[in-house]
């Protein structure tokens, strides 16, 4: 009886021990982690920005497995899941690294946005400020045209005055300046009563005796437009006054591209307008004026201009687009 | 007979010292390669933020035991401490640079910041 019952626990220790056999081992925190670790770098983006880490990652994490199974818990096991989880986690922090470098450059992105749209309200704001300058300064103009008729002693009547403005150093027409000399050309058609003057002028940057050559030309370039329009040359003169009687100051560049005008008078024989007199020192400069020639013009091709401007090439200012035309 | 056996004695030494040398140069390699690797997270800055001077920290450690291990002849151990060494290094190497791009972007945000006030 008692050899039964001593073999009977003798029995049951043996089945024990060979169900605990039987049973994997455990494997050791470190190569739990290691599978969680890489399991989280193969589902991220560290999988695409650094598969190569993620690749020596498996590797290691293989080599643990295979020594868990020969050696369970032992050092090399915990060795190489350790060496697999330093892996997973660098391609991890490198996918972050990337991440961190591709929102700066979307924030660059919208700084410039934001500094373009800066820069664009500037140059509105700019435009603006020129064009009160320009309604300021013929403004100016129309004062001084009926204080020179008060002068003179004739009646205000009819006298009609406006500008046209000119790029630096040109005496060519603007698209908005033949835009205001069209509607000139037309109220001179339908006023043939109507006699007119055109001076011309310039600002005060380079050469007063080229400058003096340059508002010439640009009085007479606007005569011949009209008379392109149908306005009878005879009806028309045209003079040069150079730097003369500016309306703006020549320090700033949107001064200076005021006084770079030239100026339509008109009015009936009562009440002509009469050109201005050069002072008596650019008097002593100026070229012979002569009558309004018939027929074409007989202005020398224009040459390179040595006057306005001419020295500043990189000024900005004396790139501005046409101004606004005055209304 | 004796003659024999004193070459093949003299190879032996000589194979068993060939083999020795080579394991002392393998294991200087990689005591290089690892102190490489920790000088490189040290210039990127790994000492100023926590984690990575831990992960540095650990790695000089590391390489000390490692060439504990390698004097005492155990190579194969030692191969796994320089492998921790190295992989702790290139990880708090690569924590300093993410770091350094993370602090760039918030300043760049700042940056936006100020520039929306203004404008």
């Amino acid at each position: 009886m008692k050899n039964m019952r001593s073999i009977r626990f003798v029995a049951l220790g043996v089945v024990l021990g060979g169900v605990a056999a039987c049973r994997p081992p455990e494997p050791s925190s470190e190569l739990v982690t290691a599978r969680r670790v890489l399991d989280q770098a193969r589902q991220g983006p560290a999988a695409e920005v650094d598969p190569a880490s993620v690749e020596e990652a498996q590797a290691s994490l293989e080599a643990a497995e295979a020594v868990h199974r020969e050696a369970p818990g032992s050092r090399r096991e915990r060795s190489h899941a350790y060496i697999s989880i330093r892996q997973s986690e660098l391609a991890m922090s490198r996918a972050r690294e990337i991440a961190a470098r591709e929102e700066q450059e979307r924030i660059a992105v919208a700084v410039g946005a934001l500094l373009s749209e800066a820069d664009a309200d500037q140059v509105r704001a700019q435009l603006e400020q020129r064009e009160l300058e320009l309604r300021a300064a013929i403004v100016a103009l129309a004062i001084s045209q009926a204080e020179r008729g008060a002068m003179s002693g004739q009646e205000q009547g009819p006298v009609r005055m406006t500008g046209v403005f000119f790029e630096t150093g040109s005496d060519e027409l603007t698209p908005v300046a033949r835009q205001q000399l069209d509607m000139i050309a037309k109220q001179l058609e339908e006023r043939p009563e109507l006699e007119t003057v055109i001076e011309g002028f310039a600002d005060t940057r380079g050469d007063a005796k080229q400058n003096l050559d340059l508002s010439e030309r640009r009085a007479n370039r606007v005569r011949e437009y009209l008379a392109s329009r149908g306005v009878a040359a005879e009806r028309v003169e045209a003079v040069g006054l150079g730097e003369n009687y500016p309306v703006a100051s020549n320090q700033t560049p949107s001064g200076r591209a005021t006084n770079r005008r030239a100026e339509i008078s008109t009015g009936t024989d009562e009440s002509r307008p009469s050109a201005r007199a050069l002072p008596p020192q650019a008097e002593d400069e100026a070229p012979a004026r002569e009558k309004p020639a018939l027929g074409p013009s007989e202005e020398s091709p224009r040459q390179p201009v040595k006057g306005e401007d001419k020295d500043y090439p990189d000024d900005p200012e004396t790139r501005e687009p046409d101004a606004t035309p005055p209304r | 007979m004796q003659l024999l056996e004193r070459r093949i004695a003299v190879l032996l030494v000589a194979a068993a010292g060939a083999a020795c040398g080579t394991a002392d140069l393998e294991m200087s390699g990689r005591r290089h390669q690892v102190n490489q690797a920790i000088w490189a997270a040290e210039q990127a800055g790994a000492r100023e933020e926590s984690r990575s001077a831990q992960l540095l920290e650990r790695a000089r450690r590391e390489l000390m035991d490692a060439q504990a291990t390698a004097d005492d002849g155990d190579e194969r151990n030692a191969a796994l401490l320089f492998d921790r060494a190295e992989a702790d290094s290139r990880l708090a190497l690569q924590i300093a640079r993410t770091n350094a791009e993370r602090e760039n972007a918030r300043r760049a945000w700042q940056q936006l910041g100020a520039a929306r006030s203004e404008f």
